[in-house]
């Protein structure tokens, strides 16, 4: 079923003479997002097509709560909208959209659009079919076919969606927001897969009674999860920062930063990585991945960092701080004096 | 009560008492209010003082700096 929300009749009509030209016969209107959100909650909805004009929301709050109005699921949602400017684009893209298509549309435009949510609705589905599949086995005593059935899933790379997440926000900073949302759906495709996957791999060795590899996916399975919570920080951040620093040189040094403030090392110094790709003789990059690593007790590449840093700016007094500190020599004054107590004498 | 102060150099207002401030924090400061300046004029002034503190630190980046603990 395919969800339209828009409070404007005549958009409404010409949505659904659209849907229903490319083949689509269940189809649902709502002019409110509240509503919408609270039948999506209920009913199996293949995809929702929001219009900026819903009404009672902000279409990136309609999109966000639409998206993740069951649990456990992810529905596709496109936005339509006359509006195009870059700070209400990247708010769609912050919250979710899977699509975006500009009012007055190309029909073809709403129909890739379309297409590629349905698609991602039915990559879903499929998912559940192979769940539902090892379930089954699971009840009929064949934990070994199960396990087996669930293993094709998770036989991919595991850093793909980390691969795809990072590329999403390539594609933000070139501001090709459709590659972009693209690989941000296909960030989120991956997850959801090595969720079931090891959700369903577990129960299968908890069958068997291996207890340790249950409890070894269920980690896994909370780790994915956790992916799917930390890269919507990260995204938003990134989104955040694009918005505002108009003007900075390098926003993945800045989102470094805030992830390394943030607690979440580990996506700090991924961008960091990508940060040094595009400015790989910044002083100052070396130096917060220096802390980043040492944050992650990661002393060693936190010194190598250090060097670095040092062979760019010999004099680098935050950096030859933290040296000293390491390396246990005596502390220097602190980096640059004060311009403050300089002024007041001190 | 805290004691806030403007700094010289960069217009930061700064509890003296609490926060760590030197050029670092006054060059992220000044870094912070070009990234997000729209003004061609303004951008290109806090651009030169950037680049001040920058020669001040042997610094040639126009990066931010962790400074947070």
């Amino acid at each position: 079923m395919i969800v339209i929300v828009t409070a404007i009749d005549a958009y409404a009509q010409e949505d659904r003479r659209f849907l229903v030209a490319m083949g689509q016969a269940e189809i649902v209107r709502f002019s409110s997002g509240a509503a919408a959100v609270d039948f999506a909650a209920h009913n199996e909805v293949a995809l929702a097509l929001v219009d900026s004009e819903v009404g009672d929301m902000p279409l990136a709050a309609c999109i966000a709560a639409l998206r993740t109005s069951r649990p456990g699921e992810i529905r596709p949602v496109v936005a339509i909208s006359a509006r195009r400017e870059e700070d209400f684009v990247l708010g769609l893209i912050s919250a979710g959209c899977s699509g975006l298509v500009v009012r007055p549309f190309d029909p073809q435009a709403l129909e890739r659009h379309v297409a590629q949510g349905l698609r991602m609705s039915a990559k879903g589905a499929a998912l559940q079919a192979t769940v539902d599949q090892a379930q089954g086995l699971m009840a009929e005593g064949r934990f070994e076919d199960a396990i087996g059935v669930l293993s094709l899933t998770v036989g991919e790379d595991e850093d793909m969606a980390e691969v795809l997440f990072f590329k999403g926000c390539k594609f933000l900073m070139e501001k090709r927001w459709s590659d972009a949302i693209a690989a941000f759906n296909q960030a989120l495709e991956q997850n959801q897969a090595f969720i079931k996957a090891y959700e369903g791999l577990a129960a299968a060795y908890k069958g068997k009674g291996d207890m340790e590899r249950y409890q070894h996916y269920l980690q896994k399975a909370a780790e994915e999860y956790a992916k799917i919570n930390k890269f919507n920080k990260v995204k938003e951040i990134f989104v955040e920062i694009l918005r505002h620093d108009v003007n900075a040189p390098n926003p993945y040094n800045t989102l470094g930063i805030r992830l390394r403030q943030n607690r979440q090392y580990k996506e700090a110094l991924q961008a960091y990585m990508r940060a040094l790709e595009l400015s790989p003789q910044d002083e100052n990059i070396y130096y917060n991945m220096a802390k980043a690593y040492l944050c992650e007790r990661n002393t060693e590449k936190a010194l190598e960092c250090l060097r670095q840093c040092l062979s760019l700016a010999a004099d680098h007094a935050e950096a030859l701080k933290l040296l000293n500190r390491l390396t246990g020599e005596k502390s220097s004054e602190d980096s640059g004096a004060s311009p403050i107590r300089l002024s007041l004498g001190g | 009560m805290a004691e806030l102060r403007a700094c010289p150099l960069c217009g930061k207002l700064v509890d003296i008492d609490t926060e760590r401030h030197n050029l670092f924090h006054c060059r992220n400061f000044l870094l912070s209010s070009y990234y997000a300046e729209r003004n061609p004029i303004r951008r290109k002034r806090l651009a030169e003082r950037v680049e001040a503190i920058n020669a001040r630190l042997g610094l040639r980046s126009m990066n931010l700096v962790d400074t947070d603990e």
